[in-house]
C-alpha cells in the first residue's frame, strides 16, 4: 500500500485528491493510503471565488467543494504541515502528528506580500482594519468589518471608506467588490499603470477610466507609507509618501503573494520563488517530494505564486496521473489571467513558453490592436510563426472563448489577425 | 385489408423513418393515372401523405417521409431468401424453406454462448419483445442487444439514474410550444426530424427564445435565437458551468430542490470547482454567453411559477450523448433542469429527442442486454419470476445480463484465437452494422470472420451483403405492429397493403425458426402485444391496458398505461418520480476529458451526425432517387482557415486518418463549424465511412461508443505531401 501525503487542500491539493480518487477507482494503481493536511479549518472552497464573494456576487456559503468521499482518504482540516524528515519520510502536522509518507505533495500555495508600511502588524498579527484576501477566513474578517457599519460625526450611518493597496488583478477585483458593497474606494499602485506586469500603459489607461468610471479613485505612481490607527486601535487612514492622508475605515492589501515554500527549505529542497520541481513535477533534490500549484516552480518555467488557477489544476491533473504509475509529463502552461469584477473585463493570454519556443522563426510577430477609449475598449492580439502568443482584452473579452482556446492549443487561423478580435463563433 | 394494386383504402399509418412517428395516409396508388399510363409493374401499391388531424406532424412530412412508400417497389428491397454456399461463393437465391433449415441449423449446432443476437430500434414493440424472448428461451443464450446502444443508451441510463424512468419526452410534443425558452443540446432536428421544427417556431412565434448547443452551426442553429458552440465533448462541463451560474446568480428554484429532488448539494459542489472563465477555456463558449443562457431559461422558469406563460426545456440528442461520458453529461443537463425546478412543471422539463422509428419501445421490452419487458431488469429475481411465468420456463433458465452492443461485436469472430467467450453466429434484425457501428474497420472484419451470419432486412444492406444467409423482411406498410413514438405515445401501424410475396414478416421469420429449433412463438402481431402487455405488467414501461383494438379506435395513450392509469399518462412527474422516494435524483457528474484527444499526431477533432435527406446508414435511403440526388455522397465539412492551412480547396478530396482507420471524401467548406473541427455525416459505406474513423471507447454506464468526438489528421489525397497539423 502506497502512502501518500499531501500537504495544503486549496485549490490545486483538492483537485489532485479528487482525480486520486477517480482514477484511483479504475485502476489497479489506484491501491493507496492518503492523507491530506489541510492548513484552513472546514470545508474545501475554491479559492478563485473569493473576490466573488467579497463582490456579493456569490453566496459565501456555496462556495464549497465535494469532500473526498473515499475510504482510503483522510482530510485533517486545520493542520499544517511544519516539518519533513526526508531521511525517514516523515512530516509533522502542528497538532503533533507524524505521518509516514512514500510520496509527499506539497500544495501549500502562496502567502499574501505584505508591503513594507508602517502600522500593518502587530504581535497578533494584522492590525484591525487591515486585511489582505487569500483565504475564506480572510473574507469573514472582511465581511465582519463591512457590516460594521461605520458612524459619522454625527452618529448617523455613512459609506464605509476603503483604501485598496495595490494594482494588480487581485487590487482592482477588490475595489470593484468593496464598490460594489457600497464602499467609497481609493485603489493606490505603486507602478506607473494599473497591471504594470501585464499591461502597456495605453491598455491600462483604458482600464483607469473604466475603474473611475464606476467610482473607483485610482491613483498610480503613489506609494503608501504606513497605516495610521487612532488611539483606541481603530484604523485612522492612510498616509502616503508624499504626506497625504487617505481616511480609511478598511485597508486590503494586494501587493501580489509569494509562494509559501518555508516547509520546503527547512527540509533542504532547492527553493526559487518556489520550490523548484522538474517536468514530473518532483523535487530537483527529492524525487519522492512533489510540489504543484502556487508554491511550486517548474525549472525553466514562471516564477510560483502566479495566482492562476489553471496551471494548478493541470499540475494536479498530471501529478495524479504520475501517482498512480503513469507517465505523465507537465508541459507549462498557458497563462489566462481573468478579472471577472462586474463591468471591468480584462481577459490577458500568453501561450506557455514551450508552445512559443516551437513557433517558426522565420517568421516575424506580427500584433494587432484595436483601441477604443470612448467605449472603454482595447483589444490587441500577437501572432507568431501561425500561432497566437498572446492577446489583451478590455471592456470587451467575447474574443477571450476564442483566443484562449488558441493559446492553449494551436489551431487554424484566420488569413488576417484582426479577425481574431471579434467574437465570429457567437452570432448573435 | 388488400393489398391488391388500386383497391387498397389506405388508411392511417405512421413514417417508417424516425422517432417523430409523424402520422400519414396511405393512398393507393392506381393502376392506371388520370393521364391513362399504366405504373411501372413494380411501383409501390400506395403513395404517402402527410395527416393532417395527427399533433405531431399536423400533414407536414420531410423529403424521407414522402418519399417513404418508394421502398415498397419491388425494385429497391429483397424479394427473395440469399444464401451463400461456402464463404467464397456468391449469395444465390434459396426458398424460405432452405434458407430457414439452413439458419435453423448453424444456430442450433453452436454453443448457446457462441450464438448472438443483434437487434435495432426500428423494429416494432412486438418484434423487439419477440427477439428478447426468443435469443433467451429459444436460442437460450445471455448475447442479445440491440443498435439502441448507439443511439439513446446515454439519456436513457441517465433519465434512469435521475427519475427511475427513461421515457424520451416526459410530455407530449406540442407542450414545446408552451415553452418561453428551449435549449437544444447537440439536437440538429431541422435535418433529423423536421416536422418537429414547426412546434419550435410556434413557440418562437409566441416569444421563446430558442438556443442551440452544437459544434457546427447546423440548419436548427440558424433557426434559433442563439448558438452556443462548444468543443466536441466538452458539453459535460458546459451543463456544469451553466449550474453554477444558477447557483451564483441565485437563479435556483430553491423551493422545488427541496421538496421534489435529492442530492443537490453534492451536485452544486461539483458545480462550484467549475466557474464561467474556467468553463470558456475548456469549452470555447463565452463567459458572456453562458450567463445569457442561464438567466433566460431561468426567467422563463420564473414566469411559469407565478402564473405568467413560460416555461423552459432543456432537450437533448445525440451530440451531446454520443460521448464515453454521454450519460454524465445528460446528467448534468437534467441537474440543470432540476436546479431550475423544469421536470414535471407545465411546459417545463427535460427531454430526449429519441433517434429511431421505434427508439422508444424498442428499448423497452427486452431486446437489451440487460433488460426483460416493460423496462424490468434482467437482474432483478421478481421480474425474471413474472417474466418467466408468461413465456412459460423456469426463471433459472433465463439466461442473465449478456454483453452491451460494442461489447458483443468485439467478441464476434476470431477464428482459431477466440478466446471461450467468442460468439461464432450472429443474427440481425434491423441493423446495418457494417455502417453504423464504431470502429467499423475492425466492426467488418469481425463479422466477415463469423462462422455464420444472418441478417434478416428490407434491402441488401452493406450487412446483408457478407452475410450467409438473408432473410428478406416485409415492410412497415404490409404488416401491423406498433410503435413508441419520441413522446412515449404507443401508435398502431395496421398492415395497409399485403406484403410483396418473396417476403416474411420478421414475426413470422422468428415463429419460423421457433419452430424449427423445437419451440413455440407467435407470429400474430395481436396476440404477441397482448403478451408483451401481460409481461409488462407492473413495470415501469407498463403497457398492460394498451390493446391492438384501442389504438385501432384511434385512443391516445401513453405510457406507463396499466392497471393503475388505463387511460395512459401523456405527463410525467407532475406530482412524484418513479424513485423510491419520489424525489428526482441529482447525479453528482464531473467532467473528464474525451477518451481520445487531439495530440501532435493526430490534431483536430472529428465529429459525425447526420444529413436532412439520408436516414441513419443509409440502407433504406440511399436507394431512394429523389433523397440519394439531394445526398449523394458523403463529405468533409472544414472551416476556411483550416481548409487555407492545409491548402485545401473546395471538392478536393481529403482523407481524414484515426487510429482507426481511413475515410475519404469530398471537402466542404464552411464557416459553420468550428476551425478546430472536422464533420463527416455517417450515412455512408465505403471509402467515405465516416464509422471507419470512431473510437469504440465506451460509456461506463449506457455503453455508448463515442460517436461524436476523437482525433484525426488531413490529408490531401492528390500524391502531394501529406499536409501536417
Amino acid at each position: 500500500m502506497r502512502r501518500i501525503v499531501v500537504a495544503g487542500y486549496g485549490m490545486a491539493g483538492h483537485h489532485l485528491v479528487a482525480g486520486l480518487i477517480r482514477a484511483g477507482r479504475a485502476t489497479p494503481a489506484g491501491d493507496f493510503e492518503l492523507t491530506v493536511l489541510g492548513a484552513e479549518a472546514g470545508a474545501p472552497y475554491n479559492r478563485v471565488l473569493l473576490p466573488e464573494v467579497l463582490a456579493g456576487r456569490i453566496d459565501q456559503h456555496r462556495i464549497d467543494l465535494p469532500e473526498a468521499d473515499d475510504p482510503r482518504v483522510t482530510v485533517r482540516a486545520g493542520v499544517r504541515a511544519t516539518g519533513i524528515d526526508r531521511e525517514r519520510r516523515l512530516v509533522t502536522g502542528d497538532d503533533g502528528s507524524v505521518l509516514r509518507y512514500d510520496a509527499l505533495v506539497l500544495a501549500t500555495g502562496a502567502n499574501p506580500v505584505l508591503p513594507p508600511l508602517g502600522g500593518i502588524l502587530d504581535e497578533h498579527g494584522l492590525k484591525p482594519g487591515v486585511h489582505t484576501l487569500r483565504t475564506l477566513a480572510d473574507l469573514e474578517r472582511i465581511q465582519d468589518q463591512l457590516a460594521a457599519a461605520p458612524r459619522g460625526l454625527g452618529s448617523e450611518k455613512r459609506k464605509p471608506r476603503a483604501v485598496v493597496v495595490g494594482g494588480g488583478l487581485l487590487g482592482v477585483q477588490c475595489a470593484r467588490g468593496l464598490t460594489l458593497r457600497g464602499a467609497d474606494v481609493v485603489l493606490i499602485h505603486q507602478g506607473s499603470h494599473l497591471l504594470d506586469h501585464r499591461l502597456d500603459a495605453e491598455a491600462a489607461a483604458i482600464l483607469s477610466r473604466t475603474a473611475r468610471g464606476l467610482g473607483i479613485e485610482v491613483h498610480v505612481g503613489c506609494r503608501a507609507r504606513a497605516v495610521l490607527h487612532e488611539r483606541d486601535g481603530r484604523l485612522g487612514g492612510v498616509q502616503l509618501a508624499d504626506g497625504f492622508q487617505l481616511d480609511a475605515d478598511l485597508v486590503l492589501l494586494a501587493c501580489g503573494s509569494a509562494p509559501a515554500t518555508a516547509l520546503a527549505a527547512r527540509a533542504g529542497l532547492a527553493v526559487d520563488q518556489g520550490v523548484l520541481v522538474d517536468e514530473r513535477l518532483a523535487s530537483v533534490t527529492d524525487p519522492c517530494i512533489h510540489a504543484i500549484g502556487d508554491c511550486a516552480r517548474v525549472r525553466g518555467g514562471a516564477r510560483g505564486a502566479q495566482g492562476l488557477a489553471a496551471p494548478a489544476l493541470e499540475q494536479a491533473e498530471v501529478l495524479a496521473e504520475r501517482l498512480l504509475g503513469r507517465p505523465a509529463l507537465y508541459q507549462g502552461s498557458s497563462t489566462v489571467a481573468r478579472l471577472t469584477a462586474t463591468g471591468v473585463d480584462v481577459a490577458i493570454l500568453a501561450a506557455a513558453p514551450s508552445l512559443v519556443a516551437e513557433s517558426r522563426p522565420d517568421h516575424v510577430a506580427r500584433t494587432v490592436r484595436l483601441t477604443d477609449p470612448i467605449a472603454g475598449t482595447h483589444r490587441a492580439v500577437t501572432v507568431h510563426g501561425g500561432r497566437v502568443v498572446s492577446s489583451v482584452l478590455i471592456g470587451d473579452v467575447s474574443a477571450a472563448a476564442r483566443l484562449t482556446r488558441l493559446v492553449d492549443r494551436p489551431g487554424p487561423l484566420p488569413e488576417n489577425p484582426i479577425d481574431l478580435l471579434f467574437d465570429t463563433a457567437e452570432r448573435n | 385489408m388488400t393489398g391488391k394494386r388500386g383497391t387498397s383504402d389506405g388508411g392511417h399509418s405512421h413514417c417508417p423513418y424516425c422517432a417523430l412517428q409523424c402520422g400519414i395516409d396511405l393512398i393507393a396508388v392506381p393502376p392506371v393515372d388520370d393521364r391513362g399510363a399504366a405504373a411501372p409493374e413494380d411501383a409501390p401499391a400506395v403513395r404517402v401523405a402527410g395527416r393532417e388531424d395527427f399533433p405531431v406532424n399536423e400533414g407536414a412530412l420531410c423529403g424521407k417521409g414522402a418519399s417513404a412508400a418508394q421502398l415498397l417497389s419491388a425494385r429497391l428491397r429483397l424479394t427473395s431468401p440469399l444464401v451463400r454456399d461456402r464463404r467464397t461463393a456468391a449469395l444465390r437465391p434459396a426458398t424460405w424453406d432452405e434458407a430457414l433449415d439452413r439458419v435453423a441449423r448453424e444456430l442450433s449446432a453452436r454453443d448457446p454462448r457462441a450464438v448472438a443476437v443483434f437487434g435495432g430500434g426500428s423494429l416494432t414493440n412486438e418484434k423487439a419483445y419477440q427477439l428478447g424472448r426468443f435469443a433467451r428461451t429459444i436460442l437460450k443464450t445471455p448475447n442479445i442487444d440491440y443498435n439502441g446502444r448507439f443511439c439513446m443508451s446515454s439519456a436513457a441510463a441517465a433519465q434512469n439514474r435521475a427519475f427511475g424512468m427513461d421515457r424520451g419526452l416526459p410530455f407530449p410534443v406540442r407542450d414545446i410550444r408552451a415553452a418561453r425558452a428551449i435549449l437544444l443540446v447537440g439536437a440538429n432536428p431541422a435535418e433529423t426530424m423536421p416536422p418537429i421544427m414547426r412546434h419550435f417556431a410556434a413557440a418562437r412565434e409566441a416569444g421563446a427564445v430558442l438556443i442551440t448547443v452544437d459544434p457546427r452551426r447546423t440548419r436548427t442553429a440558424d433557426q434559433a435565437d442563439r448558438h452556443l458552440q462548444p468543443v466536441p465533448g466538452t458539453d459535460l462541463a458546459l451543463a456544469l458551468g451553466l449550474l453554477h451560474l444558477a447557483v451564483a446568480e441565485g437563479l435556483v428554484d430553491e423551493q422545488y430542490v427541496a421538496r421534489r429532488t435529492s442530492g443537490f448539494d453534492d451536485a452544486r459542489r461539483i458545480a462550484t470547482g467549475y466557474w464561467p472563465e474556467r468553463v470558456e477555456r475548456l469549452t470555447g463558449v463565452p463567459v458572456a454567453a453562458m450567463h445569457q443562457t442561464v438567466h433566460t431559461l431561468a426567467d422563463a422558469a420564473r414566469a411559469v411559477r407565478s402564473g405568467a406563460p413560460g416555461g423552459a426545456m432543456i432537450l437533448s440528442a445525440r451530440g451531446t450523448e454520443q460521448h464515453s461520458k454521454g450519460t454524465d453529461t445528460v446528467n448534468a443537463w437534467i441537474n440543470l433542469a432540476l436546479a431550475l425546478g423544469l421536470p414535471g412543471r407545465p411546459g417545463c422539463g427535460y427531454g430526449a429527442l429519441t433517434g429511431q422509428g421505434n427508439g422508444q419501445g424498442g428499448r423497452e421490452h427486452g431486446q437489451k442486454s440487460d433488460q426483460l419487458p416493460g423496462y424490468r431488469r434482467l437482474d432483478d429475481p421478481a421480474a425474471r419470476e413474472h417474466v418467466a411465468a408468461i413465456w412459460g420456463v423456469d426463471p433459472d433458465e433465463l439466461p442473465g445480463p449478456g454483453p452491451s452492443a460494442a461489447e458483443l461485436l468485439a467478441r464476434c469472430g476470431g477464428g482459431a484465437q477466440a478466446g471461450p467467450d467468442a460468439i461464432d453466429a450472429l443474427l440481425v434484425m434491423g441493423s446495418n452494422l457494417l455502417v453504423s457501428a464504431p470502429g467499423a474497420v475492425q466492426t467488418e472484419e469481425r463479422l466477415r470472420s463469423l462462422g455464420f451470419l444472418v441478417v434478416c432486412d428490407l434491402v441488401l444492406s452493406e450487412t446483408a451483403e457478407i452475410a450467409d444467409v438473408v432473410l428478406p423482411a416485409a415492410q412497415w406498410a404490409e404488416e401491423t405492429g406498433t410503435m413508441t413514438n419520441l413522446e412515449g405515445r404507443v401508435l398502431l401501424r395496421p398492415a395497409a397493403i399485403a406484403p410483396h410475396p418473396g417476403v416474411r414478416t420478421d414475426l413470422e421469420i422468428m415463429a419460423q425458426l421457433a419452430g424449427r429449433l423445437g419451440g413455440k412463438l407467435s407470429a400474430d402481431p395481436a396476440e404477441v402485444f397482448a403478451e408483451l402487455g401481460r409481461a409488462s405488467a407492473g413495470g415501469v414501461a407498463d403497457y398492460s391496458a394498451i390493446s391492438h383494438e384501442r389504438l385501432a379506435r384511434g385512443e391516445e395513450l401513453y405510457w406507463p398505461c396499466g392497471e393503475d392509469s388505463p387511460g395512459g399518462t401523456p405527463r410525467l412527474f407532475e406530482d412524484c418520480f418513479p424513485t423510491p422516494d419520489g424525489r428526482a435524483r441529482f447525479v453528482p457528474v464531473d467532467f473528464r476529458v474525451s477518451a481520445e484527444e487531439p495530440d501532435d499526431q493526430y490534431p483536430y477533432r472529428l465529429t459525425t451526425g447526420r444529413v436532412l435527406s439520408q436516414y441513419q446508414s443509409g440502407a433504406q435511403t440511399r436507394r431512394v432517387d429523389s433523397l440519394n440526388q439531394a445526398a449523394p455522397e458523403a463529405f468533409v465539412e472544414l472551416h476556411p482557415d483550416l481548409a487555407r492551412d492545409l491548402g485545401v480547396e473546395e471538392g478536393a478530396t481529403l482523407s481524414v486518418i484515426s487510429r482507426r482507420g481511413t475515410a475519404s471524401a469530398p471537402a466542404r467548406l464552411s464557416r459553420a463549424i468550428r476551425p478546430d473541427t472536422v464533420f463527416m455525416p455517417f450515412h455512408w459505406p465505403g471509402a467515405g465511412r465516416a464509422n471507419s474513423l470512431t473510437n469504440p471507447a465506451l460509456d461506463p454506464t449506457s455503453k455508448m461508443p463515442e460517436f461524436k468526438t476523437c482525433a484525426v489528421r488531413l490529408e490531401k489525397t492528390s500524391g502531394e505531401a501529406p499536409c501536417e497539423g
